[in-house]
């Protein structure tokens, strides 16, 4: 298991409770959307899995440790295991794109001489290899949401978390995007994306956990035709049992 | 030989002009601060051992002259007497009466010169130097001076040393007092400037903490960067407080006077002084560390 969640909790400052009794299991291998409508709680709901926020109450439980008994010197290693594909980006104005890409490798220590051989292989396979340099103001939109997927998953995190991925793309890229992710999926990467766009999901056959007043609901992935997706577990592809 | 990693852009912030002046401007005060403590004391403890053990015993004129009640003869039978009594004493290692050309070259800058003729009434002086080995009855002596040359006094030089130990003992707890001030406004100010620097990058620092940045790798970008304005405002400090001392002992070397006895700084006094660049820019880097490291204690 990678992520549990069971009745958390949480507000900003003393402000109204945007999650309440948020209960789910996210399993090794397994691609979820995160859904519902804007100010439902999906981001916060992200922070909470990449530890940016602490929940109000409620057990949150991180690749099987308690993140409210993990002592502060051992988070780093925890966020270590987990991309994020931040809905603006994050990017860093002042270093180019390889830098960019390669600060969680740096941040963790590995030697310079791996890093760069790394990224330049990751920034080629998002269709980047053109600008290692460039800073991110000189890049598009898209070439920059590359980047900042290429940095989520240099460290080969267990857990990806993407925030609104699709938002501002049109539909031939979301869906470009989409393969990119489950390509990752394949690998072993558990995936969440956040979005609103119901036809997006649409698209695919995958859990859907969705957030309504603060409130979760896990929807299972059903595909009524095909022979070989039928069932509650259909979207348990052949690979999630071998991780 | 500082290469850390700048993936916080701190070298455009405003810190970056205005520190340095600062530390620049509190090393100056503070290595002036302490060139006047160890220049006063090295005075005070020149002026100590000049001093220590001697005194000066005043004769009035009149009982210089007066007869001893003994019956020694001659004009200065007073002051004879006065001298066997002195040398007599345990603790006195010797006494030697000032002759005319002393008495010429003490007042003569007053007088003129031979102003101070024989027929002027001038008290008599002694010069006495103290056995350091025999403790000296000061009282009794003073009783027995009385008894054979009334009005005559014994001037402890300890006496205006004291009171001149006594300012000098205040130049100095002033110096460090000035060291200790500029050092907590120097420590303030890091402070200020370094959670400043922090709030404008909290992004940039969130960001490191979430790809899975220990406390110590953002605390080292903020640390090193405090070590670099540092270093250069002490460096500008010290270059001024340099020129500054360098000019007052030239300023002093002119002065023609017996008050001040070598002014110029020992190895061991200027070691003294580099040490106050050297730690002005330690404390502001571990202070920055510090202010970091509680400001992202504060954090998730
Ligand atoms: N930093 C914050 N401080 C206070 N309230 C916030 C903050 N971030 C989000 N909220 C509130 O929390 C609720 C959920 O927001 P969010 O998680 O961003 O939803 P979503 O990502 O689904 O649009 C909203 O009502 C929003 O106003
Ligand atoms: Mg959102």
């Amino acid at each position: 298991m990678v992520v549990r969640f069971e009745n958390v909790g949480m507000r900003y400052g003393n402000g109204p409770e945007v999650l309440r009794d948020v209960t789910f299991t996210l399993d090794p291998g397994s691609f979820h959307f995160l859904t519902g409508p804007s100010g439902a709680g999906k981001t916060s709901l992200l922070r909470l899995m990449y530890l940016a926020q602490r929940p109000s109450r409620g057990l949150i439980n991180l690749f099987g440790r308690d993140i409210a008994t993990t002592p502060r010197r051992d988070l780093p290693a925890l966020r270590r295991r987990i991309g994020v594909v931040f809905q603006d980006f994050r990017l860093l104005d002042h270093l180019s794109a390889l830098d960019n890409v390669a600060l969680p490798l740096r941040v963790a220590g590995v030697p310079e001489s791996q890093i760069r051989t790394h990224v330049g292989e990751l920034l080629d396979w998002v269709g980047l290899s053109g600008h290692l340099g460039a800073r991110p103001a000189t890049l598009s939109g898209g070439q920059q949401q590359r980047v900042a997927i290429a940095r989520a998953v240099i460290g080969r995190p267990r857990l990806l978390l993407a925030d609104e991925p699709t938002g501002n793309v049109d539909n031939a890229i979301a869906m470009r995007l989409l393969y990119l992710f489950e390509e990752l999926n394949r690998m072993g990467t558990c995936v969440v994306i956040a979005t609103h766009n119901e036809s997006v999901i649409a698209k695919f056959d995958y859990p859907v956990l969705r957030l309504e007043g603060g409130e979760l609901t896990v929807q299972r992935a059903f595909r009524p035709a095909g022979p070989d997706r039928g069932g509650e577990r259909n979207w348990e592809r052949p690979h999630d049992r071998a991780t | 030989m500082f290469r850390t990693r700048r993936d916080v852009p701190l070298d455009r912030d405003a810190a970056g002009r205005f520190l340095p002046w600062i530390i620049a401007f509190m090393v100056y005060l503070a290595v002036l601060a302490t060139a006047a403590a160890l220049t006063v004391s090295s005075l005070t403890s020149a002026w100590d051992n000049e001093v220590a053990g001697t005194m000066t015993v005043q004769v009035p004129p009149r009982a210089a002259r007066q007869a001893a009640p003994a019956g020694a003869a001659g004009a200065d039978a007073g002051l004879q007497a006065v001298l066997e009594v002195l040398r007599k004493t345990p603790g006195v290692a010797s006494a030697v009466p000032l002759g005319p050309v002393d008495i010429e070259r003490l007042l003569g800058p007053w007088l003129g010169p031979g102003g101070a003729s024989a027929d002027l009434p001038l008290p008599r002086l002694v010069d006495i130097v103290l056995d350091p080995s025999a403790p000296l009855d000061r009282p009794g002596l003073s009783k027995r001076l009385a008894e054979i040359a009334p009005g005559a006094t014994i001037e402890d030089h300890r006496v205006w040393l004291r009171d001149l130990l006594v300012f000098a003992r205040s130049v100095e707890v002033l110096s460090v007092a000035i060291v200790l001030l500029v050092a907590a406004v120097g420590i303030a100010t890091v402070v200020y400037a370094t959670r400043a620097g922090f709030a404008i990058h909290r992004g940039t620092v969130e960001l490191l903490h979430m790809i899975g940045a220990q406390d110590a790798y953002i605390a080292a970008q903020f640390q090193w960067h405090a070590f670099r304005l540092g270093a250069r405002g002490a460096l500008v400090g010290i270059t001024f407080a340099g020129a500054t001392l360098g000019l007052l002992a030239h300023l002093a070397g002119q002065v023609e006077s017996a008050l001040l006895p070598r002014m110029g700084m020992g190895i061991g006094e200027l070691l003294v002084l580099a040490v106050v660049p050297i730690g002005a820019t330690l404390v502001t880097m571990y202070t920055a560390r510090l202010a970091v490291v509680r400001s992202l204690a504060e954090m998730v």
